[in-house]
């Protein structure tokens, strides 16, 4: 495999958001790359701040609402979280698209398909009505939709939920982005519309050659699509390595249980789908030692005191988890039926 | 489209003939009479209902009124000396629909701005200060509102006109003070869309693509948060237009409002009922508009089923 080139860097991103509450730090200190043409994929539960971190690289959030504590996000030559709400206006859209979770809400109801595509095209690519208009007519047709010249004369109203995704991604990808992050985009689709969906977006990366962050909750998905997987817990990274790391050689706790939950089609005498028990910790306070410990079942003293620092497994894999520190105790790897050492 | 708006126009008529017939009985059941008067010798008592046809039966009455109604005739007023209804409401309409119409776009350009800078400046001094007028705006009465702006700028600094119906001047403060409360409700109503609409999904999506909070505002937020002041529009244009009695009377106005109370109160049948029609022609119009701008403002309403 061919070394690729770093399109976005983020190192040890911290993230805060005031509430009436309290300070709630969603992300605490995530670093990961994504080079050209890859598929990243961000795997963690609801809180576990990969929408946050995948906002960020795009500062969609307000300003006013939101605290970049620490780290910074590299895009190209860009710091992206340095630069002036103008400057990542010029990002948007044009070298980052995004796709959002629902496309019930995601789309203006109130304005014509075509006209929604074109928007992104004019400010960018600075084409006049007439011109993006036609480019619209042309991604619709690219992303899949029939009758496309029709389809973009009408309000999202008038499509399908699936369909709507689709016209999602075109609006994504009008202006040809380098990066497109993909928040969740097939959770709120039925699971054969699902298929598509995700064949598309790897379709229209092999011909773009666009990189890619997919944010799921979802293992099953991500085996298909991502080169590279991180998994996030309460703000944390907890592990990342390649697509087959992750998979064959998953090494935090963590990741066992994620991949446990994922219900197999060869187990179906089993009556309850495994899960992993207790909550994510409460993201308000300061959390001492492993976040995870308290729903681990292999935590020790350590992970109550000390948060623990990656440690490498292989070449680009690493877990945060304690039992690969020389002195901890021999565990054995629920998935891969093998001792857990640090280097194999 | 079309046949929308025709099946609307039937209902409304049908709607107007319910609301004539049971105010025309409803106004035989408040106490008294037109006539009775312990001055007046009983003779003329007798003459004059005899004259106005109040002698006969009340379905003959009511006939007769119907009859004439269709042939757009309200009759004679029972108060003045030969004059008609519809000669009144010519008359004094004018006054009130052309302070209605200026209070009215008062409302909607001052209720937006106001509505959208809140909404825009949420939290900040620009929101605080949008909002005190609003609050101001709804709860100080009209009259009050309207006294004091006449004592401020009138009275004291001179420099507009106290009362009266003239020049450009003389309408500036009748307008404020008539549009102010609707001002107020307009703003708030915005406001809380706006900020609604701000949150949605879709606003995420234009950030997305690279538009600027000033684009987002213009091409995506306005149109959608502009359903519920549309909804609102219908009733408001109705009031306004229509005339109101305390700003008329406050400022000596030659307008509508006025007959609504007095007409109640000396008993002027034909009088009431032509008001009750002005206003119920005006709300059920409104409505009617106000359901055929909700399908221009947002496609997914179908007027046709």
């Amino acid at each position: 495999m061919k070394e690729e080139q770093v399109l976005l860097q983020v190192e040890d991103l911290q993230v805060s958001f005031d509430t009436y509450a309290g300070e709630v730090k969603a992300v605490r200190g995530v670093s990961f790359e994504v080079h050209e043409g890859e598929t990243l994929a961000i795997v963690g539960e609801s809180g576990s701040g990969k929408s946050v971190t995948a906002q960020a690289v795009m500062r969609l959030t307000p300003d006013d609402q939101i605290q970049y504590k620490n780290g910074h996000i590299r895009f190209e030559d860009t710091e992206v979280l340095k630069v002036s709400q103008k400057e990542m206006e010029k990002i948007r859209g044009a070298k980052i698209g995004m796709i959002l979770q629902d496309p019930l809400t995601s789309l203006n109801p109130t304005m014509l398909v075509g006209k929604q595509i074109a928007e992104g095209l004019i400010k960018h690519q600075h084409l006049d009505k007439a011109e993006a208009i036609k480019r619209s007519v042309e991604m619709l047709k690219m992303v899949g939709i029939p009758n496309a010249e029709q389809r973009a004369c009408q309000y999202p109203h008038e499509f399908s939920g699936g369909m709507r995704q689709r016209v999602s991604i075109a609006i994504a990808l009008a202006c040809n982005p380098k990066l497109l992050i993909a928040d969740e985009p097939t959770t709120a689709l039925d699971v054969t519309i699902q298929a598509q969906i995700l064949e598309l977006m790897k379709d229209l990366q092999k011909r773009l050659g666009t990189s890619i962050i997919l944010i799921t909750h979802d293992l099953g998905i991500v085996a298909d699509m991502a080169e590279n997987i991180v998994i996030m817990y309460a703000g944390r990274l907890v592990e990342k390595g390649s697509c087959k790391d992750v998979f064959y050689r998953p090494g935090h706790p963590y990741t066992w249980g994620l991949l446990e939950s994922v219900p197999k089609i060869d187990q179906a005498s089993k009556e309850e789908l495994d899960s992993i028990p207790g909550t994510p910790p409460d993201l308000h306070s300061d959390i001492k030692g492993c976040p995870f410990k308290s729903r681990c079942k292999y935590a020790m003293k350590i992970c109550y005191e000390q948060a623990p620092e990656a440690f490498e497994l292989g070449e680009k894999h690493t877990a945060s988890c304690w039992l690969y520190h020389e002195n901890a105790p021999e565990v054995k790897n629920p998935i891969t039926n093998r001792e857990c050492k640090s280097d194999e | 489209m079309v046949k929308y708006i025709v099946k609307k126009i039937c209902v409304a008529f049908l709607t107007i003939f319910i609301l004539v017939s049971v105010v025309f009985l409803m106004i035989r059941l408040l106490p008294g009479d037109p006539f009775n008067d312990v001055k007046v010798p009983k003779a003329t008592q007798e003459k004059m209902r005899s004259y106005y046809g109040l002698d006969k039966p009340l379905h003959e009455q009511y006939l007769t009124y119907m009859n004439n109604l269709l042939h757009g005739n309200m009759g004679y007023s029972l108060r003045t000396q030969n004059r008609t209804v519809n000669e009144i409401i010519v008359k004094a309409f004018p006054y009130s629909l052309d302070l209605g119409i200026r209070a009215l776009i008062f409302a909607v350009v001052a209720g937006l701005g106001l509505g959208i800078l809140a909404a825009l400046k949420h939290n900040k001094f620009w929101d605080h200060f949008s909002m005190t007028i609003a609050v101001i705006g709804i709860s100080v009465p009209s009259f009050i509102i309207g006294s004091l702006i006449q004592y401020v700028f009138a009275v004291k600094l001179k420099i507009l006109p106290v009362a009266l119906w003239e020049t450009e001047a003389s309408t500036i403060l009748p307008t404020f003070a008539l549009g102010l409360g609707s001002v107020a409700s307009v703003a708030r109503i915005m406001r809380t869309s706006m900020l609604e609409i701000s949150n949605e999904d879709y606003i995420k999506t234009a950030k997305a693509k690279g538009l600027s909070n000033f684009e987002i505002t213009r091409k995506h937020k306005l149109r959608n948060s502009l359903l519920p002041i549309v909804t609102v529009l219908g009733p408001m244009v109705a009031v306004l237009l229509t005339g109101t009695f305390v700003i008329e009377n406050i400022f000596a106005i030659p307008g509508l409002g006025k007959h609504y109370v007095n007409s109640i109160q000396t008993l002027d049948y034909p009088l009431i009922l032509g008001m009750t029609l002005v206003y119920s022609v005006f709300l059920i119009v409104m409505q009617l508009f106000v359901d055929i701008v909700y399908g221009l403002v947002d496609p997914r309403i179908k007027l046709y089923q």
